[in-house]
C-alpha cells in the first residue's frame, strides 16, 4: 500500500547540508584593509614628494588633506556594496555559477560609478563652487576612480591574491611618487594628477587580473541586487566598520577647537591627524602575521572541523576537531599579540626619534603613544571580525562594527571636551572595549559551536 | 500559507460526516488503497466526506488521479517537508516544565511502555492543543532540545555518525509537530477515519483529542510491518562496520532500530486513540493486536468488488485459456517483479507460447523499473514479458489466463477479487490474505474449493510449475474458475463490503465514541 514513510529523511538531509564554504571567500576581505595600504601610500608621497618638510604646517598641505578626504569618503561609500558583492561572489562560486560573477562585477562597477559620480557632482554644486575648476575636476575623477578601485581590490582579495595586491600598490605608489616629483611644480593640481595617473594604472592592472580569472557571456548582470541575494546586514557591517574607523577623524576635523580650514571647504586637524596616520604604519607586521596564521593554520583546522561535521564523524571527533580549531584561533591571537607587541615596543622606543625626524613638535609624542596602542588593538579587532565572518556570525560582526562606530563617536567627542590631554583616548577606548567584547563573544560562540552549527540552521 | 485548504468547487463549507485522513494515497496516487477509498465514498452517498491528504513533498503529488465524487465537500492537502514556516534561527527558549513532561513521554516511548492518555500530561495538553501561541521554534532552535539530543546520542550510540543521528531525530519529530499544526486547522467532522496508522494515524489521534470525535482506523496492509520491510531494504541508513558484526541485532544499526521503533510508536498511538480498528482479514487483525490494538475494538471487514461489472467480462473471454500471466500492480520492489520475470523465463521452456503482462505504473521507483527492464533483456524474454503500463482492466482481464502476484507483501489485493469476478483464477505468493481468498477462509468458504494456487515467495521455479499445472490442465483451470466466481459472489461483493461500513458508520456517528 501507499504511504509516505520516510522520503522525509532523505529530503531533510539534502536541504540541511551546511553551507560552510559560502562564507569562506569573503572572510579575508576586511583584513586586507585597503585603507592601511592607502595611508602608507599617502605618507610616502607626502614624505618624498613634497619638498619643504621643515614645519608642521607642511602636513596641512592641501594635497594631503584632499587625498585623505578622498580616501575616507570613497571607502565609506564603496562599503555600501563591498560586502554584499563579495558575499554574492562566494555564493556563486559555491553554487558553481562562476560565469555570473564577472558580468555582475561589471554591473557593480557601473553602479558605484554612478553613485559616486552623482554624489561628487552634488558636493561640487553645494560646497566646492568657490574652488578652482581643475582642482574640482581632478577631485571628482579621483573620487570615482578610488571607489572603483576599492570594489576591484576586494574582488581580487576574494581571489586570495594578497601578495599581488601588495605588489601592485608598491608599483603604483612608486609611480605616484615619481610623477609627483615631476608634477609638483604645478601645486596641488599637479600632485592630484600624479595621484590620478598612478591609480589609473592600479585599476587597469586589477581589471586585467580579474579578466584573466573570469569569463563573461554578457557585459552586465544585476543578479547581485536581487533581494534573495542580498544580505542587508552585510551593508550595515561594511558601512559601520568604515564609519567606525573614520568617525573620530571627522569629529576632530569639524570641532572648531581642533581643526582648521585648508582651502575653504576641506578641513583638517593638525593635532590629531598626523600621529594617528603615523601610528597606522605600525600595523603592518601584525596584519601580515595575522593573515598568515588565518590563511594557513586556522583555515586548515576550520576545514577539518566542518569535514568532521558533514562527513559522518562521531560527536566526540567533532568536538576534538573543534578544540583543535579553537587552539589554532588562540595561536593566531597570541601570534598577533606577540608580533604587534614587539612592534609596539620598537615604535615606542623610536617614537621620539620619528617625531623629531619628521620635524614635528614633541607635543605629539603622547598622542602618538596612545595611537600606537589603538592601532595595535585594531589588529585584534580585525582578526575577531574576520573570524566572525568565517563562522557566518554576521550579527556579532554587526554589533562589533556598530559598537566601534558608536563608542568611537561618543568617546572622541567626549575627549574634545575634556581637553588636549585626552585626545586619542576616545578611539583607544572604543577599539579596546569593542575588541574585548568581540573576543569574549567569539569565545562564547565557539564553545557551543556544534549547537550553532546543527540547531541554528534553516 | 502554502497548505491552505482548497475546498472543492468553491462549495459552501459544510460540516462533513466523515473526514478521511489519507497518507500518500487518494486522490493523488493510483493503487489498491486509493480505489478502495473511491469505492467507499461513492458507496456512501448519504454521507458528506472531507478529505485530508498528507504527502511528504509537493512534487510527488501534482495531479489528481481520481475525479472526486459529489459527496466530497472538502479537500485539503499538506506536505510534511514544508509548512512549518519557522522563523529565522536564533536561540529560542523552551518551557522547562513542558520539557520535563516531554522527557517523561519520550522515556515511556523509548521503553515501549503503553502510553497513558494525553490528559494525564496537563501541561502538554494545555500547551500543545489549547495554547494558540505555542512557538514551534523552541523545538528546533533551543539549547534545551540540543542537550536532549546530544544526551540521547551519548547514551545510545556515541559511535554513530552524529550528523546522521541528529538529522534522523529531526526527521522524526518535525513531521509530528507539523501534524500538530495541521490538526489545528482541520475542520470538525462527525468522525475521523484514517486509512493507515503512521503519520495519518497520528493526525487522527490529534484530531480525536482536539475535537473529541471518534476515530476509525482502517488498515489494508499493516503500516508498521511495511515500514519495517522498507527499513530492512533502505540503503540510506549507514551501517557501521557491517562485515564485522554478527547476529541480527548487532547487524542492524541503531538508527535503523530507531526508525522501526518510531513507526511502531506511531502505530501504538493510532491504535490507542481509535474507537474501532478495521482490517481486511483475521491474520492482520491479530497483527494489529500484537502491535497495540485493543482486541475488543479490532474487527474484520473484507474488501468487495462490483460483481455485475466484472460478470460482463466473462462473456468476452475466448474459447481457449489464454497462456497469459498478468501481474496487475505498480512496478516496485515489494511486488517482487524480478521473481515474476524469472518465473516467466522458466515457464517459457515448459509452455513456449506463454506471455507475462506487467500492467501498472513504473514511475514510482524508476531505478527498480529500469532493473526489471534490464533483467528482461538479459533473459532474452522481450517476446514473452510485456510492460503495458496503465491499462483499462476491462480490456486486460478477458485476455488473462491467470492473475499472478509475486509480491512479498500484500493485504487483500482487489485484483484477485476482480479477476475472480471476471472469471480468472489466481496464482499468488503466500502473503497477506491471498491464501484465504484462493483456498477459502471459513469452513463453508473452504468447501467451495480452490480458486487458483498459492506458492512460496521469492521462488520463481515454484511459481512457474504452479502456473504450468493450471494452464496445462484444462479441467483443473475451469474448476478453479468456477470456484473463483462462486467465492467472490458469495463473500466478497461490494454490496457486503458497503453494508458492513454502512453499519459501522451508522453506529459510530450515532453513539459518539461509545462502544461500537
Amino acid at each position: 500500500m501507499a504511504g509516505i514513510g520516510f522520503e522525509l529523511k532523505k529530503l531533510l538531509k539534502d536541504d540541511s547540508w551546511f553551507g560552510l564554504f559560502k562564507t569562506y571567500a569573503y572572510a579575508g576581505i576586511i583584513s586586507s584593509g585597503p585603507w592601511v595600504l592607502s595611508i602608507l601610500g599617502i605618507m610616502l608621497v607626502a614624505v618624498l614628494g613634497i619638498s619643504s618638510r621643515s614645519t608642521s604646517l607642511f602636513w596641512m598641505n592641501e594635497f594631503l588633506v584632499s587625498v585623505t578626504w578622498l580616501m575616507s569618503l570613497s571607502l565609506i561609500l564603496s562599503s555600501l556594496l563591498q560586502l554584499i558583492f563579495t558575499r554574492f561572489m562566494s555564493d556563486q562560486i559555491y553554487m558553481k555559477n562562476k560565469h555570473l560573477i564577472l558580468p555582475n562585477f561589471m554591473a557593480a562597477l557601473m553602479l558605484i560609478t554612478v553613485l559616486s559620480g552623482v554624489l561628487s557632482v552634488l558636493l561640487w554644486l553645494l560646497f566646492f563652487q568657490p574652488l578652482d575648476f581643475l582642482y574640482n575636476l581632478l577631485m571628482l575623477i579621483n573620487f570615482v576612480l578610488l571607489c572603483n578601485i576599492w570594489m576591484a581590490i576586494i574582488f581580487v582579495a576574494g581571489m586570495r591574491r594578497y601578495k599581488t595586491i601588495v605588489q601592485l600598490f608598491f608599483v603604483t605608489y612608486s609611480l605616484i611618487v615619481l610623477l609627483s616629483l615631476l608634477l609638483k611644480s604645478s601645486g596641488t593640481q599637479g600632485l592630484l594628477l600624479a595621484f590620478l595617473l598612478g591609480h589609473v594604472l592600479l585599476f587597469l592592472s586589477l581589471l586585467v587580473m580579474i579578466l584573466q580569472e573570469f569569463t563573461m557571456d554578457r557585459l552586465f548582470r544585476f543578479d547581485f541586487l536581487k533581494r534573495k541575494n542580498i544580505y542587508l546586514i552585510l551593508i550595515f557591517i561594511g558601512v559601520f566598520f568604515n564609519l567606525g574607523v573614520w568617525i573620530d577623524k571627522w569629529i576632530f576635523w569639524f570641532a572648531p577647537s581642533t581643526s582648521d580650514s585648508i582651502n575653504g571647504v576641506l578641513r583638517a586637524s593638525i593635532i590629531y591627524d598626523l600621529p594617528i596616520f603615523l601610528a597606522y604604519l605600525s600595523i603592518i607586521p601584525g596584519m601580515a602575521s595575522f593573515l598568515l596564521r588565518i590563511e594557513t593554520d586556522f583555515v586548515e583546522t576550520y576545514t577539518t572541523y566542518y569535514h568532521a561535521v558533514n562527513n559522518s564523524e562521531t560527536l566526540q571527533v567533532i568536538e576534538e576537531k573543534r578544540v583543535e580549531m579553537t587552539q589554532s584561533i588562540r595561536n593566531a591571537y597570541f601570534e598577533i599579540i606577540k608580533i604587534q607587541g614587539i612592534t609596539l615596543i620598537l615604535f615606542f622606543v623610536m617614537a621620539n626619534d620619528i617625531i623629531q625626524w619628521l620635524g614635528l613638535s614633541s607635543l605629539y609624542l603622547h598622542l602618538y603613544y596612545v595611537d600606537l596602542f589603538s592601532t595595535a588593538v585594531l589588529v585584534l579587532f580585525l582578526a575577531t571580525l574576520n573570524i566572525f565572518f568565517y563562522f557566518n556570525l554576521l550579527k556579532q560582526a554587526f554589533w562589533l562594527s556598530f559598537g566601534l562606530f558608536v563608542l568611537n563617536a561618543l568617546f572622541s567627542t567626549l575627549s574634545i571636551f575634556l581637553g588636549p590631554a585626552f585626545y586619542g583616548y576616545g578611539f583607544a577606548l572604543a577599539i579596546f572595549i569593542t575588541t574585548l567584547l568581540g573576543m569574549f563573544s567569539l569565545s562564547e560562540k565557539i564553545n557551543r559551536l556544534e549547537y550553532i552549527t546543527f540547531m541554528l540552521q534553516r | 500559507m502554502p497548505n491552505s485548504p482548497s475546498s472543492k468547487k468553491n462549495s459552501i463549507p459544510q460540516k462533513a460526516d466523515i473526514c478521511l485522513l489519507l497518507e500518500g494515497s487518494y486522490p493523488y496516487i493510483r493503487g489498491g488503497v486509493s480505489s478502495w477509498v473511491h469505492q467507499l465514498i461513492i458507496g456512501h452517498p448519504n454521507y458528506q466526506f472531507a478529505l485530508v491528504f498528507i504527502g511528504a513533498s509537493r512534487k510527488h503529488y501534482k495531479k489528481m488521479r481520481y475525479e472526486l465524487p459529489e459527496n466530497v465537500c472538502h479537500l485539503e492537502k499538506h506536505f510534511l517537508n514544508e509548512g512549518l514556516e519557522l522563523k529565522e534561527p536564533k536561540p529560542y527558549p523552551l518551557d522547562k516544565a513542558l520539557l520535563s513532561d516531554l522527557k517523561t513521554l519520550y522515556q515511556l516511548l523509548a521503553d515501549s511502555k503503553p502510553l497513558p492518555p494525553l490528559e494525564t500530561f496537563p501541561r502538554i495538553n494545555q500547551r500543545f492543543f489549547k495554547d494558540e501561541s505555542l512557538k514551534l521554534e523552541g523545538f528546533f532552535y533551543s539549547t534545551e532540545v540540543w542537550d536532549l539530543i546530544t544526551e540521547s546520542y551519548r547514551k545510545n550510540c556515541p559511535e554513530q555518525s552524529f550528523s546522521d543521528f541528529f538529522w534522523t531525530v529531526r526527521a522524526m519529530y518535525s513531521p509530528i509537530l507539523n501534524l500538530l499544526k495541521i490538526a489545528k486547522g482541520v475542520p470538525d467532522a462527525g468522525c475521523y477515519h484514517t486509512i493507515s496508522t503512521g503519520y495519518a494515524g497520528v493526525l487522527g489521534m490529534f484530531l480525536e483529542h482536539i475535537h473529541h470525535r471518534p476515530l476509525i482506523l482502517s488498515e489494508h496492509g499493516i503500516y508498521t510491518k511495511e515500514r519495517q520491510i522498507d527499513l530492512y531494504q533502505a540503503n540510506w541508513i549507514k551501517e557501521l562496520n557491517r562485515n564485522f558484526k554478527a547476529g541480527l541485532d548487532d547487524h542492524m544499526s541503531y538508527l535503523r532500530q530507531l526508525w522501526m521503533q518510531f513507526f511502531e510508536v506511531l502505530g501504538q498511538l493510532t491504535y490507542g486513540a481509535s474507537t474501532v480498528t478495521i482490517t481486511l482479514y483475521e491474520q492482520n487483525r491479530l497483527k494489529q493486536i500484537e502491535l497495540g490494538a485493543k482486541p475488543e475494538n479490532a474487527i474484520v471487514i473484507p474488501n468487495g468488488v462490483k460483481i455485475e461489472r466484472f460478470k460482463a467480462l466473462r462473456a468476452r473471454r475466448g474459447d481457449m485459456i489464454p497462456p497469459v500471466l498478468c501481474l496487475l500492480g505498480r512496478v516496485v520492489p515489494i511486488k517482487d517483479i524480478k521473481t515474476y520475470i524469472h518465473a516467466i523465463g522458466i515457464l517459457s521452456k515448459m509452455i513456449p507460447k506463454v506471455e507475462g503482462w506487467i500492467v501498472g505504473p513504473e514511475e514510482e521507483d524508476e531505478t527498480y523499473a529500469d532493473e526489471c527492464h534490464a533483467l528482461v533483456k538479459q533473459l532474452k524474454l522481450e517476446q514473452q514479458v510485456k510492460f503495458l503500463g496503465f491499462q483499462n482492466i476491462d480490456d486486460i482481464l478477458p485476455k488473462t489466463g491467470l492473475i499472478t502476484l509475486s509480491s512479498i507483501s500484500e493485504g487483500q489485493p482487489l485484483v484477485i477479487l476482480e479477476g475472480f469476478a471476471a472469471g480468472v483464477p489466481t496464482l499468488s505468493t503466500d502473503v497477506g490474505f491471498c491464501r484465504g481468498m484462493v483456498e477459502g477462509e471459513s469452513p463453508k468458504d473452504k468447501a467451495l474449493g480452490e480458486a487458483g494456487l498459492i506458492v512460496p515467495l521469492a521462488n520463481p521455479y515454484a511459481l512457474a510449475t504452479a502456473a504450468a499445472e493450471l494452464l496445462n490442465d484444462e479441467k483443473r483451470w475451469y474448476h478453479a474458475q468456477k470456484n473463483a466466481m462462486a467465492r467472490v459472489e458469495r463473500f466478497y461483493s461490494e454490496e457486503i463490503f458497503l453494508k458492513n461500513y454502512q453499519a459501522l458508520y451508522h453506529k459510530v456517528l450515532n453513539n459518539g465514541w461509545n462502544r461500537v
